[in-house]
């Protein structure tokens, strides 16, 4: 069984990679901004419910969003994401390009210290992610009156950050939970400027900026559950959990040519990227586990981002500060007909699951907002392992509007989830 | 349904999906949201900051059947050139058997032998006629390498020949004695050593005003049986020429002389240019040909063909490229790739060469001037004359 659920996963992987590899791996001319688009995973099912789930305790999946949902954990839990990702950008005239990209999504690790009462959890994601392309057509006059050479300009932006979380979650009370992580933060982003010639006189050139960022936060959180709200087996449940500034330090290097060809157009120089607080609060409602409510709401102050180095829409030589902060406000809800049924059907044993988010964007472009609407939705698949689902989950929304500079994204997600739980460390007993 | 089986499908189904989407490249869309304005391509004329005459080893000696360093012409005569200074030249070739010979050849006696020389240059008054010598070299020489100023022993005078500077091909006779003294040797294996070939000059005293020159792949030593006829190459050549001053050139021109050591040497200020990525870069010599032109019959051809050479620190030479004349602009452009990775390593702050030399290319010889324009500056929107670099450059985000 196990060896089936570890095909699946390969064949997700696989699958992700292949698509990967067939799309052009662009995605939102957005991602420009700041470190890059933010990234938001706490697990399958709050994904599939509008995005946080600061506040959702489950047995079955471990929530990434706050560390106090790690003293949950009542088996050895494993999960892996692979994510799919396609986008159509449209403009104020109209004209529209497509992208897609692809990969794996979040890898997370829970083990049970003491089950029920203490977990600790190693999770690995992304924070960020930078893949947009734009291409600028032109002529130019060459030296001495000839004909107009015709060259085309590629704005490319590649990389984001990583985010490696490992903390312990722990039940001081009986409605109380409270968690620690700490957050490694580690990434590139480059942005990269490909100009190419009909003209074989002339040599394509490609120069890149890259900045290599590195720097550990850490995250607290906590969740109050009163049970028994309505009826016996509910279970209400509020949460918070705030990440605190992450001062990076790297170092920038600007580069020409070609992977394995690039020469140092200057050395690098060091300097120190301030990336804001995270706070989150939410919400949970859980009906004998039948029913599933939850909503969130996340808060980061990009206005008080700061570096030392150049990025899409900052430039603190320049005097360019383009950032606000970022709001977010999410919901969802889900159903399993069967509840906790071992014997119900296939489909009533699976978790229906809907949701909806809408975001401001901590970035403003010439000063305008940019806003994000979308819905969520997924399904949760059983397995011949009781405490093993297979996820799929799905996004679709619109960010920003064709109003003077901006463009519109019109975007769909898709993701695939293995989450698989399994008893470790348990002493074999005889007779 | 089993739930592995119903989960295994739905994920088929997803991989399916994911397979199945099609993606189209992103276009213009957005570009305002990146704010890279100005990163458009364009052209830095860069006049030559330094433009000088350089010297280099002037190399006349070469191969004309394809080995390397290849030569394809030898020069023959002298001019006196009140503008350019008096020069002349002597011709040196071997000879090498073809590499098919006809059954029986070498078994039969030759009875006459011929040089037939296919003209293709005059420098200087092609109304002349020349008194040529030709003698049989003393020993065997070595062109490989040769400069211009090297003499090789000659040995016996064969012949004397008087010829016309404008006839295309001269057939020089050569006396029975030496056809007979070398009919074994020509017949043999060992032709390659055993004939050392001639040396070709203005008899002793003999007075003229022309330099010519043969084109060497087109030429042969003609030698006839009493059945056949069998053309061997003039494969081993060189020039031996000497040149004197020459008055001081005008204001704004530049003469570079051919025949001799001298280049054309320039040198480049990169300030401002740091860092920028280079599309292209090329050097651009404009050249005026009235410098050289003369009233009379008396023609000084302009070099065809220039060689670019780098020139690193210690003095080492490395070819770049080559460039021919553009009798439309009067120009010579000198731009490959290797010369826009030269330069690109120049703005990168890592430049290989502290100067580039300029000459006309070693083959094939000849006595060319290279009347450079230095000057005056263009005005506004004019094109510069100058000698320059054209570098297509793009800035960088």
């Amino acid at each position: 069984m196990r060896f089936s659920l570890l095909l699946l996963l390969l064949a997700l992987t696989a699958s992700t990679a292949a698509w990967a590899q067939n799309s052009n791996n662009y995605g939102s001319i957005y991602s420009r901004f700041g470190l890059g688009e933010r990234e938001e995973f706490s697990s399958s099912q709050s994904d599939a419910l509008g995005g946080l789930g600061v506040a959702l305790r489950s047995a079955q999946y471990n929530g990434l969003a706050n560390p106090a949902l790690w003293a949950d954990l009542s088996f050895t839990d494993f999960s892996a994401s692979a994510i799919v990702r396609s986008i159509e950008t449209t403009d104020g005239s109209d004209a529209t390009s497509q992208g897609g990209s692809g990969g794996l999504g979040a890898l997370e690790l829970g083990l049970p210290l003491v089950r029920d009462r203490l977990g600790l959890t190693v999770a690995f994601r992304p924070y960020s992610r930078v893949n947009y392309r734009a291409i600028q057509d032109g002529t130019f006059t060459p030296d001495e009156g000839g004909s107009d050479v015709d060259f085309t300009t590629n704005f490319e932006g590649e990389g984001g950050l990583y985010q490696l979380s490992a903390g312990l979650g722990a039940r001081l009370t009986g409605g109380l939970r409270v968690g620690a992580s700490v957050d490694g933060y580690f990434g590139n982003v480059s942005y990269l400027q490909r100009t190419t010639f009909v003209d074989q006189n002339y040599e394509e050139t490609r120069t890149a900026r890259s900045a290599r960022l590195s720097g550990i936060s850490g995250t607290v959180g906590f969740v109050l559950t009163a049970p028994g709200v309505f009826n016996e087996g509910d279970g209400l449940h509020i949460g918070g959990a705030v990440t605190l500034p992450a001062r990076l330090s790297g170092e920038e290097v600007r580069t020409l040519g070609f992977s394995l060809d690039r020469d140092t157009i200057s050395v690098a120089q060091e300097g120190e990227v301030t990336i804001p607080l995270v706070a989150r609060a939410g919400v949970a409602f859980t009906g004998r586990e039948r029913w599933t409510l939850a909503a969130d709401v996340l808060y980061e102050p990009w206005s008080q981002f700061e570096s030392s180095f150049a990025f899409g829409g900052f430039d603190q030589d320049a005097g360019v500060n383009e950032l606000r902060d970022r709001f977010r406000v999410s919901g969802g809800f889900q159903v399993v007909p069967g509840g906790r049924d071992r014997t119900a059907g296939f489909f009533a044993r699976s978790a229906y699951r809907l949701g909806a988010y809408t975001e401001r964007a901590f970035y403003a472009p010439a000063g305008t907002g940019v806003q994000t609407i979308a819905v969520t939705g997924g399904l949760s698949f059983p397995t011949l392992i009781p405490t093993a689902r297979l996820d799929f989950g799905i996004e679709a929304g619109v960010r920003g509007a064709t109003d003077g500079i901006l463009v519109r994204d019109t975007f769909i997600r898709g993701t695939a989830t293995i989450n698989f739980g399994e008893r470790w460390f348990v002493r074999r007993r005889f007779g | 349904m089993p739930p592995i089986r119903s989960a295994g499908s739905a994920a088929l189904l997803f991989s399916m999906v994911l397979l199945l989407s099609a993606c189209q490249d992103p276009s213009g869309v957005g570009l305002e949201l990146i704010g890279e304005e100005g990163q458009d391509p364009n052209v830095v004329v860069l006049a030559a900051d330094t433009v000088m005459i350089g010297e280099a080893d002037e190399i006349t000696g070469g191969f004309a059947d394809g080995s390397s360093p290849a030569q394809e012409r030898v020069l023959v005569g002298a001019v006196t050139d009140l503008l350019f200074g008096d020069a002349s030249a002597e011709a040196y070739f071997d000879v090498g058997p073809p590499a098919t010979i006809p059954n029986g050849f070498r078994d039969r006696t030759i009875t006459s032998a011929t040089l037939r020389l296919s003209r293709d240059y005059v420098y200087g008054d092609s109304m002349q006629t020349l008194s040529l010598a030709l003698y049989q070299m003393a020993d065997d020489w070595d062109p490989t390498g040769a400069k211009a100023d090297t003499s090789f022993e000659v040995g016996a005078l064969l012949d004397t020949f008087e010829i016309a500077a404008a006839d295309t091909l001269l057939e020089l006779d050569l006396p029975a004695s030496w056809v007979n003294a070398n009919d074994e040797f020509l017949r043999s294996d060992t032709v390659l050593t055993a004939v050392d070939g001639f040396q070709l000059r203005l008899a002793d005293g003999a007075m003229t005003n022309a330099v010519i020159g043969f084109a060497m792949p087109d030429s042969e030593l003609r030698l006839t049986t009493a059945e056949d006829t069998v053309s061997y190459a003039l494969r081993e050549v060189f020039t031996h020429t000497e040149r004197g001053e020459a008055p001081a050139p005008p204001p704004d021109l530049l003469f570079v002389r051919d025949g001799t050591p001298e280049v054309a040497a320039l040198t480049f200020d990169y300030d401002n240019l740091e860092g920028l990525a280079l599309a292209r870069g090329l050097i651009r010599l404009t050249i005026a040909p009235d410098a050289v032109e003369s009233s009379s019959s008396f023609a000084r051809p302009l070099p065809q063909t220039l060689a670019l050479f780098g020139i690193t620190e210690d003095d080492a030479r490395f070819g770049i490229t080559t460039a021919t004349l553009d009798e439309d602009t009067n120009s010579y452009t000198f731009a490959n790739t290797s010369l826009t990775s030269i330069l690109q390593d120049v703005l990168l702050g890592n430049p290989l060469f502290v100067r580039f030399e300029m000459e006309a290319t070693a083959s094939p010889v000849s006595l060319g001037v290279l009347p450079l324009v230095l000057g005056p500056a263009p005005a506004e929107g004019e094109p510069d004359p100058r000698p320059r670099a054209a570098l297509t450059v793009i800035p960088v985000n």
